[in-house]
């Protein structure tokens, strides 16, 4: 593993200012008029204004799937800066991480299973589809992931991201973030009363709410060396990145939390409070979020600085691209040594007057080092802290370097899974008698009330608490959730649609919307069983392994001591099946990974971009090769690729394949049967291939 | 004095938002305090809609916040409906 700065080369933007980063950075300073959708008819809501982005910035681009369309224009135009376009050999070792919380949604009536889709229009159906179209687009084929952390989502793309440069995996990332306007997600924010249609007033007296918008932007991620190395030209240093759970509430934010993912932030970056100059907040002009972001800033920084600016005041709030839009208005301010105005709040309410907000006055100042936040629901948190290059050629080596003594192999120490597996079976109640018994049952909140997937996914991960001894629950608890879905939490989304369709946007009910985030089965678990580190969610069949994947990262990097990884997924949430699609188990596999000696080594992971929708197998048995030679047992999981590549598999010699059921639990459960199988020696070391539609193909190696 | 009816049909969707269940001892009186029904601000948004629903009326997002007692949702009723009927 090799350590190396992480700089950012390039960025794009398709806004509801129209295309472009100069378009974004000057509707910064104007604002825009909200309007009437023109995606649905909102005359029958009390809020009628949106923010959308501008047809005439659409009419230049190919005809495809409106949120392909915006996502491949903020893309290219990001590669253009970086001086990348068409460098099919540069790119081709790139990876993309992705976020989006409504792509695909914007085709409901399929979308949520009240007309039965065509076989064409299954892709555009779900969140992945950007992100495959870009990274095939453009013949990306490194590491690949798309996060849906609600409105958290890009700062965790980008934290990822980090990671797989730092990692050595991938010397340039692409990250990126869209949302589209949909009505089932304005009527969720409408019926949880967070929206205005008129103005978006962060830190006001005045606020009423955010106005919904839409929009894709993008970045170029890239290790420094690569960059100097082809005579790129970085814009900012990506110096550390933190995240949180608040285990408070799951819609109201905690100051707790936010203020622990800046300090973890700010410890990554090896970067004191006093240093950082300016803080993009996340900003949703409601009062509660306002007042914990407020007190959280006071708390790190102290009151009067930095200057904190809130780009919804301008762009309206863009649900998981969010923070995308914020790192990218950051970097691009920070060239010109300028914060945008936090427009529209000449009335700081005083309660949060301890925070310094941009005002006109203060547009041209120090503009970096830079903190971006972002909160979402479920109450999770993901903070960046970004530099004008150059810098650390004055530091200490930096976490993760090859000579850091911290740098050790993770290990699966538990797995158990919602059907009552548990392994390895000894495990149970280490000698300290009181070890399993004091992980209480979840501490459910008595609002909103967690669903059927929400208590499967806790108790499974209850019992891997328990499984565990005192300090290692202790680290995990500090350390992180990961988890992963294909499905997610849309059969709320089903009926908010089913609702709307029969009744009317009064029918929507809000606690429907609050427990419908595909992060959130796994932030209402970290909730009941007091989880406060890092909860995310990677999407598609490959998600869960994804988690296991990034848990063993922050393991074997020494940024936690533990952590749980889980995939879960349950048949009410698949809302339409792809013919000979697998059916779905109600299902949630666990995975504890810590340091040590118990337990089963994971030795390296190599991770793929999808080709198009399958995996692509010459690139697929080359990285298994370069992962562990050629004489290891390797397990395929065919679940994502074709009969014909099946058979192919078949045929190579030291290869088995499985094909596990549909949903990101049961390819963790093929996972969890080859470790139990090298925990034996049988044989005692094995490879793990999971693929997946428009998934990642995610390849492990194990040794005892 | 308030329309009786409009309050028995308040008191109503009360119960059903209280997310512990009917209450359990007295019935409702005007002058509860919502947190004492059990109803948290979560939970007013899901009262908020059911509300509307009940009497075909729009309440805005600001009255709604401000209420904190059985009258408050009461007075919020009745002045949807007069504005309606004018």
């Amino acid at each position: 593993m090799s350590f190396d700065d992480v700089v950012i080369t390039g960025l794009g933007s398709m806004s509801v200012f129209g295309a472009g980063v100069p378009a974004l950075w000057l509707g910064l300073h104007t604002g825009r008029s909200a309007a009437a959708p023109a995606a649905f008819d909102a005359g029958r809501y009390r809020v009628r204004g949106v923010y959308e982005v501008p047809s005439a910035a659409l009419a230049a681009l190919p005809d495809d799937d409106y949120a392909v369309r915006l996502s491949a224009a903020a893309a290219d135009e990001a590669l253009a800066q970086a001086g990348l376009s068409g460098h099919r050999a540069t790119l081709s070792g790139a990876g993309l991480a992705f976020a989006s919380t409504s792509a695909g949604w914007h085709h409901p009536a399929e979308a949520f299973g009240a007309a039965t889709p065509a076989t064409a229009l299954m892709p555009l159906l779900r969140k992945e589809l950007p992100a495959v179209a870009v990274a095939a687009g453009n013949g990306l084929t490194g590491p690949f992931a798309v996060m849906s952390s609600a409105c958290a989502s890009s700062t965790g793309a980008l934290a990822w991201a980090v990671e797989r440069i730092r990692g050595g995996d991938a010397p340039v990332m692409l990250v990126g973030a869209v949302d589209v306007l949909t009505e089932v997600v304005f009527a969720g924010f409408h019926a949880m009363r967070l929206l205005t249609g008129e103005r978006t007033r962060p830190f006001s007296l005045r606020r009423n709410g955010f106005v919904l918008a839409e929009g894709a932007a993008f970045l170029v991620l890239e290790s420094a060396r690569h960059a100097r190395s082809r005579g790129g030209e970085p814009l900012a240093a990506v110096l550390g990145w933190g995240a949180s759970a608040d285990r408070a509430h799951l819609t109201t934010p905690a100051a707790d939390g936010i203020a622990r993912s800046v300090r973890a932030a700010l410890a990554d970056a090896r970067s004191s409070a006093d240093a950082i100059r300016v803080c993009y907040a996340h900003g949703t002009a409601s009062p509660a979020g306002d007042a914990a972001e407020a007190a959280a800033l006071v708390e790190v920084f102290g009151p009067g600085r930095p200057v904190v600016t809130a780009i919804k005041a301008a762009t309206g709030h863009t649900e998981g691209a969010a923070g995308m839009f914020s790192l990218v208005a950051a970097v691009h301010g920070m060239g010109l040594g300028q914060v945008p105005p936090v427009l529209y709040t000449d009335d700081q309410d005083p309660a949060t007057g301890d925070v310094r907000l941009a005002s006109a006055a203060t547009v041209s100042i120090p503009a970096a080092p830079v903190l971006v936040h972002s909160s979402g629901f479920g109450g999770v948190n993901s903070s960046v802290v970004l530099d004008i290059p150059p810098v650390r050629d004055s530091r200490a080596p930096a976490r993760g370097d090859a000579a850091d003594p911290a740098s050790t192999e993770a290990r699966v120490l538990v797995m158990t899974n919602s059907d009552g597996g548990t392994w390895p079976a000894g495990a149970a109640r280490p000698a300290d008698p009181s070890a399993g018994a004091e992980v209480p049952a979840p501490a459910w909140p008595r609002n909103p009330p967690p669903d059927a997937q929400c208590r499967m996914l806790g108790e499974a991960v209850r019992t891997a608490l328990a499984h565990l001894d005192p300090d290692t629950r202790q680290l995990v608890r500090n350390g992180a959730l990961l988890s992963g879905t294909e499905f997610g939490a849309q059969a709320h989304h089903a009926r908010i649609y089913a609702d709307l369709t029969a009744a009317g946007p009064r029918a929507v009910e809000p606690l429907d919307f609050a427990l419908s985030t595909f992060n959130l089965p796994a932030t209402m678990a970290a909730l009941a069983l007091d989880i406060g580190g890092q909860v995310e969610t990677f999407l598609g069949a490959t998600g869960g392994v994804e988690a296991l994947a990034s848990a063993c990262h922050l393991v074997a990097t020494g940024r936690v001591g533990a952590t749980l990884a889980v995939g879960h997924d349950a048949p009410e949430n698949r809302c339409w099946q792809r013919p000979e699609e697998p059916p779905v188990p109600a299902r949630a596999t666990v995975f504890a990974v810590g340091q040590g000696h118990a337990g089963v080594g994971v030795a390296g992971v190599r991770r793929l971009a999808p080709a198009g929708s399958l995996p692509e197998l010459t690139t697929l048995r080359l990285a298994v090769q370069e992962l562990a030679g050629t004489d290891v047992a390797v397990w395929c999981d065919a679940v994502g690729l074709t009969a014909e590549q099946t058979a192919a598999v078949r045929q190579w010699p030291g290869w088995t394949v499985v094909c596990s059921e549909a949903g990101a639990a049961a390819p963790l459960d093929v996972h969890a049967s080859v470790v139990e199988r090298v925990a034996r020696g049988e044989p005692a070391e094995a490879v793990v291939v999971s693929t997946g539609w428009l998934a990642p193909t995610v390849i492990i190696r194990y040794r005892r | 004095m308030s329309n009786s009816a409009t309050y028995e049909r308040v008191c109503t969707i009360l119960l059903r938002h209280n997310p512990a269940g009917p209450h359990p001892a007295a019935p409702v009186t005007i002058d509860d305090a919502l947190t004492d029904l059990g109803i948290d601000s979560l939970e007013l948004l899901s009262l908020g809609a059911s509300m509307e629903r009940e009497f075909d009326i729009d309440i805005d997002d600001a009255t709604l916040a401000s209420a904190t007692s059985v009258r408050d949702l009461l007075t919020i009723v009745e002045t949807a409906l007069e504005r309606a009927e004018r």
